[in-house]
């Protein structure tokens, strides 16, 4: 029975490393997205924007981060209540929701990027669920004790609410800007250097790279994105729940993305956002429950993809038999061949400029 | 002291699943989140056999507790271990997923609504004066402390204890002296999950539980674990229903998400204090 069982197993990591799943799932995924229309390209632009976002720190960076959430609600709230409260305009309060994000990015980052792996993963998760808990007590004290509602009709609405096309638009800019962005810094000499850190963080210190400040920026950038996300999303939902806005579920839907699609790549996180937003679209006249098991079996998928991409060392687990680590052909071609390349494309950078 | 004594038993069953969790830790090396949900699991799945189907409740809570052992076996030996020698943050959102999916049919299945096993004990009250208390308090509190007693027992005396140390303490040497590791460690899963699901059934005969109490529980099940400090079952144990009983008592006078705010920031202080983030050999090293 057992032997069996891995017969199907393997057969079915064959199929999966053949690439015909991805195809298939793409192809899929486009139908699905065809048949139900507007409404789910903005969620869909949403989800790549959001996608990227976690990119830029968890795959290109290698700092997985379980509490980009926050940046998301943290843009809602902002942009929300600089709307009812102070009488921003929307471009204006978008512009609030990213200083915002920065700043908070700043406090958050220095003393948490010095963490790695997960510890960094855990004190994310912690800093997110804070500002949950932080802004589910302030909603409790609004005036009227129930959270923020943006006025969108009348005379003292600030601007016309936009359509849903319109919506979709804002997703669609900001998708396209983060998309971009994340191509650009892979090919830039900054992007060289963030996946130097993701290799070896102390051989990028000893190449001259302020890790530290590579480090926060990025994070910084990263939530900007998930900030201006939040502000677009807060101001069409209209009513802000902080139960929605901060739910960790979302952080863990953003690696999920990532890691179906493809870490540290430009076009992967497309690709995740595109499975996830088919796959929560046939679910969405279910319930929450439901939602999650969607959102639990891509995860599930997405490590375990990501798992067979990145095998273990080959030979004996490190221990008292000293495994040597020559014997690994990914660390011999991450040491010789893909490290010294990024060195050496930073330095020439750096004499170039 | 009503509101004390609910505090001790339900963070007496809190308390089992973060022993449990220290037990998958401290062997096997993997961060097991999913077994908040087979808290919540084997809460709800005795509420449905004793409450919707109408068996006994001994009977009702055994099944749960069997299935939930079986299942944690079932991915711990079929899913979970393939992620061995990889980064732990994959381990981290795979358990956490997988945790999400369980729950996620629970609430399919029974709905997400906040369910209690119904139990007579729970009623008979001890009465003295002003003073009213329900006789299954003090009883979850003993039945939580007899179980750990009992697993810890395992761990320590035992000759699959003896194995589980052995991997605990190198999976390599261990399996060059026969040890089958993987079996070992899916055990030891399954041990987690019995632990966790009795300790969810405990839980759901004195207070409801739901399938959205599931990162609740995850939160003060690792909290415990690692405030009580990564590696020992007693302290993980005792540190589990302190947590539970100090929010049970300072809920009345503070709101609860400020006890969450604080049990987080104890947990990072511990976690950047086990890292050494903070001492200047550390910061000299990074700059």
């Amino acid at each position: 029975m057992t032997r069996r069982l891995g017969r199907i197993y393997s057969k079915g990591q064959n199929l999966w490393s053949s690439r015909t799943l991805s195809v298939l799932a793409l192809l899929l995924s486009m139908m699905i997205l065809t048949i139900k229309g507007r409404s789910s390209l903005s969620e869909l632009f949403l989800l790549v924007s959001l996608s990227q976002s976690w990119n830029l720190i968890g795959g290109l960076t290698g700092y997985s981060s379980l509490g980009q959430v926050a940046f998301f609600g943290l843009g809602a709230y902002f942009a929300g209540i600089s709307i009812e409260y102070w009488h921003f305009s929307f471009p204006l309060a978008l512009g609030g929701s990213a200083l915002v994000a920065i700043v908070f990015a700043v406090l958050v980052g220095v003393p948490l990027l010095r963490l790695r792996g997960p510890y960094f993963a855990i004190a994310t998760l912690v800093a997110s669920l804070g500002t949950f808990e932080a802004f589910s007590w302030i909603s409790s004290v609004m005036p009227g004790g129930d959270g923020v509602t943006i006025t969108t009709a009348g005379t003292t609405a600030i601007m016309r609410y936009p359509t849903q096309g319109g919506f979709a638009l804002m997703y669609l800019t900001l998708a396209t800007v983060a998309t971009v962005s994340v191509a650009l810094l892979v090919r830039s000499r900054h992007g060289g250097g963030l996946r130097l850190i993701k290799e070896n963080e102390a051989l990028a210190a000893f190449s001259g790279i302020n890790t530290r400040r590579y480090k926060v920026v990025v994070f910084a950038f990263s939530g900007v994105i998930a900030a201006l996300a939040g502000g677009v999303y807060g101001f069409q939902q209209v009513t802000l729940d902080p139960n929605t806005l901060f739910n960790p579920r979302l952080s863990i839907a953003m690696v999920a993305m990532v890691l179906i699609g493809g870490s540290g790549t430009v076009f992967g996180p497309i690709f995740g956002a595109l499975v996830v937003t088919a796959a929560l679209e046939l679910v969405a006249n279910h319930s929450g429950s439901a939602q999650d098991v969607v959102v639990a079996a891509i995860t599930v998928l997405g490590v375990l993809r990501q798992a067979e991409t990145f095998p273990p060392p080959s030979g004996p687990a490190p221990g008292v038999l000293g495994a040597d680590p020559t014997s690994d052909p990914q660390f011999v071609e991450r040491s010789f061949v893909v490290v010294p390349r990024l060195v050496e494309r930073i330095r020439a950078g750096s004499k170039d400029g | 002291m009503e509101n004390l004594l609910l505090g001790l038993s339900e963070g007496a069953a809190i308390a089992m699943a973060a022993v449990g969790f220290t037990l998958v830790w401290k062997v096997s090396g993997f961060v097991n989140l999913s077994l908040g949900a087979y808290f919540v699991g084997g809460g709800l799945v005795s509420w449905a056999f004793d409450a919707e189907v109408g068996l006994p409740l001994f009977t009702s809570v055994l099944l749960a507790v069997a299935a939930c052992t079986v299942l944690a076996f079932v991915l711990q030996s079929r899913v979970i271990t393939i992620l061995t020698q990889r980064p732990i943050f994959y381990n981290i959102v795979l358990t956490y997923a997988l945790g999400l999916g369980i729950t996620g049919v629970l609430g399919m299945l029974l709905s997400a609504d906040y369910r209690s096993v119904p139990i007579s004990l729970a009623t008979t009250y001890f009465t003295q004066g002003e003073f009213n208390l329900s006789l299954l308090l003090p009883i979850s509190i003993v039945l939580a402390l007899v179980t750990t007693v009992v697993v810890v027992s395992i761990s320590e005396r035992t000759t699959f204890g003896l194995m589980a140390r052995a991997v605990s303490s190198d999976k390599t040497l261990a399996t060059l002296t026969g040890v089958n590791t993987p079996r070992t460690i899916a055990l030891i899963a399954a041990l987690g999950a019995f632990m966790a699901a009795l300790g969810g059934s405990i839980f759901a005969m004195s207070s409801p539980i739901s399938s959205g109490s599931f990162e609740q529980i995850t939160l003060y099940m690792a909290s415990a674990a690692i405030i009580g400090g990564l590696g020992s079952l007693w302290r993980s144990f005792f540190m589990a229903v302190g947590l539970v009983a100090l929010g049970s008592l300072l809920s009345l006078e503070v709101p609860s998400g400020f006890i969450d705010i604080v049990i987080l920031l104890l947990m990072v202080v511990v976690l950047a204090r086990r890292y050494d983030v903070f001492s200047p050999a550390h910061m000299r090293s990074r700059r």
